[in-house]
Formats: structure tokens, C-alpha cells, sequence
């Protein structure tokens, strides 16, 4: 699966368009980071628990995007966005989406 | 029982009016100590982190990086292209934390904020980079910011990579 924020597959061609497909993942934050991130809030710096959490979030959104394009026989996503929205404080969306296309 | 000589005696007597003071005005002392610490170590840290980009910017200038939506190698030359991205997430310190409060009291610019949000977007930027660092080039490049803790600033940055094909 390749994966493209451009509207086009460079060094391809696209032969067949499927529509929009998106992936959602919603992650909280937890007791132990949020301990860790209260020492940290003293005298700033990276957070890096929850960089790993953002990651992972925005790893699984991607994932599940994927899933979807698959199953509609897609070989590729162009235009690939994503965006965040907070749910509830505490508990944050990481949504991903694209158009699922198929190559040449 | 040892002698109580002079010296203890004296030192006895302004360690005790030291603690007296701060167990009295703790409701003062810890809240400003905290603050006056998160200034101090925060500023450090921030410019070591500063400087650390700085350095890694520099050392990622060889690979072009833009926000256009379109790739200037022919075709033919192009042996694969893939999103590639970085997130980071970091926390405010105490002593910005009030200093922005105090701002949104009076409206205004809030420099101290703007600060970690600079650094926060650089970071997710150089990291985005080094997952890109043997393309030709990263096109398309998007950021966007996210809220998962209360008191940090975290960004992700993704683009479009693209390899060449080896001559």
C-alpha cells in the first residue's frame, strides 16, 4: 500500500479511483505518564511518554485507514490528511484520511 | 552530652529562623520556589533544545523540503514515494504556565507560549526529516497539532517522500 499526501502517485499513474477512506483512533492519557508529566511541567521539556502515544495514536488511525482501502481493493492512498480533535479533556481523536486509488 | 559551643548555637538559631520562615509563608515560599525553579531549569533546558535543533536543521539541509503538491523529478526517475512523519510533545513549565496566564488576563501576545509551540513544530519537523532522510526530497509537508495532555503542545508533521531510482 503506498501512501501519499499528493494528489498523485509520483512515478505512477493512477487507473482507477475508489473514494474517500478514513481511520479513527482515540487514545487517553494515563495516571503513570501523567505523574511523570507533572515533574516535567516544572521545568518544561519533551514529554516523551506521549510522544510514543502520539505516535502509536497516529500509527493506528493510519492502520485502520489502510484496513478500509483494502477491503475495497485500493493499491494506494492519495492525499493523505490528518487531524486531531479533543473528545473529552484527557482523551484526544487522531482521524486520518485519504482517497483509496488503485495504480497501473 | 557534648559541649554547646557558640557556633552551633548560632547556627542553630538561623536554620531555625529559616525553617520558622518557610514552614509560616509556605503557602508563599513553595508556590514562588516552584516558580523560580521551573524559570531557571526551564530556560536551560529550552535552550538546549534550541540548540539541538539548530544543529540537527543544519544537518538535514541537504533534503528539500516543501509544502507544494508536486514533485519536479521526471517519472521515470522516481523509484518510490512514501508519507513519512514525526510528532513531539512538549510540556509547558510552571513559571510560562502563569506567565501565559497572567497574559490572558490583559489579552496580548503570549511570547512564552509561542516559544513551545516554534519548538514543538520544529521538533515533529527534524524527526519527520530524519524518517525521510534518504529521499530526494519530502513534498506536500502538513502540520497539525493535537491535545492528548493539558499543559503540552504537541505537533505532527507529514509529507510525501520521494526516492530516486539509483543511477
Amino acid at each position: 500500500m503506498i501512501l501519499t499526501t499528493l494528489s498523485v502517485i509520483p512515478g505512477r499513474e493512477i487507473i482507477e479511483h475508489y473514494g474517500m477512506v478514513s481511520g479513527s483512533s482515540v487514545r487517553s492519557k494515563h495516571a503513570v505518564a501523567d505523574v511523570l508529566a507533572w515533574f516535567k511541567n516544572l521545568f518544561g521539556g519533551e514529554l516523551r511518554a506521549y510522544s510514543n502515544l502520539l505516535e502509536s495514536t497516529r500509527q493506528e488511525a493510519t492502520d485502520r485507514m489502510i484496513a478500509q482501502a483494502e477491503q475495497a481493493g485500493a493499491s494506494a492512498i492519495v492525499g493523505v490528511r490528518f487531524s486531531t480533535s479533543q473528545v473529552t479533556s484527557g482523551a484526544a481523536e487522531i482521524f486520518a484520511y485519504g482517497t483509496a486509488v488503485k495504480f497501473g | 552530652m557534648g559541649e554547646f559551643s557558640f557556633d552551633d548555637w548560632l547556627i542553630h538559631l538561623v536554620l531555625g529562623t529559616l525553617i520558622d520562615f518557610v514552614l509560616a509563608y509556605r503557602a508563599f515560599v513553595i508556590p514562588v520556589g516552584l516558580l523560580a525553579l521551573g524559570y531557571a531549569v526551564g530556560t536551560v533546558v529550552e535552550n538546549r533544545h534550541l540548540d539541538s535543533l539548530r544543529e540537527r536543521e543544519r544537518l538535514a539541509l541537504h533534503l528539500p523540503t516543501a509544502t507544494y503538491e508536486e514533485t519536479d523529478l521526471p517519472a521515470e526517475a522516481i523509484a518510490d514515494a512514501r508519507l513519512v512523519s514525526g510528532v513531539a510533545v512538549i510540556a509547558i513549565d510552571r513559571f510560562k504556565l502563569v506567565a501565559g496566564a497572567l497574559r490572558y488576563f490583559f489579552g496580548g501576545v503570549v511570547p512564552a507560549h509561542e516559544t513551545l509551540i516554534d519548538r514543538a513544530r520544529r521538533e515533529a519537523l527534524v524527526r519527520m526529516r530524519a524518517a525521510g532522510a534518504d529521499a530526494a526530497e519530502i513534498v506536500c509537508v502538513r502540520l497539525a497539532t493535537a491535545n492528548i495532555a493539558s499543559g503540552a503542545v504537541e505537533a505532527i508533521a507529514y509529507g510525501t517522500a520521494i526516492y530516486r531510482k539509483p543511477a
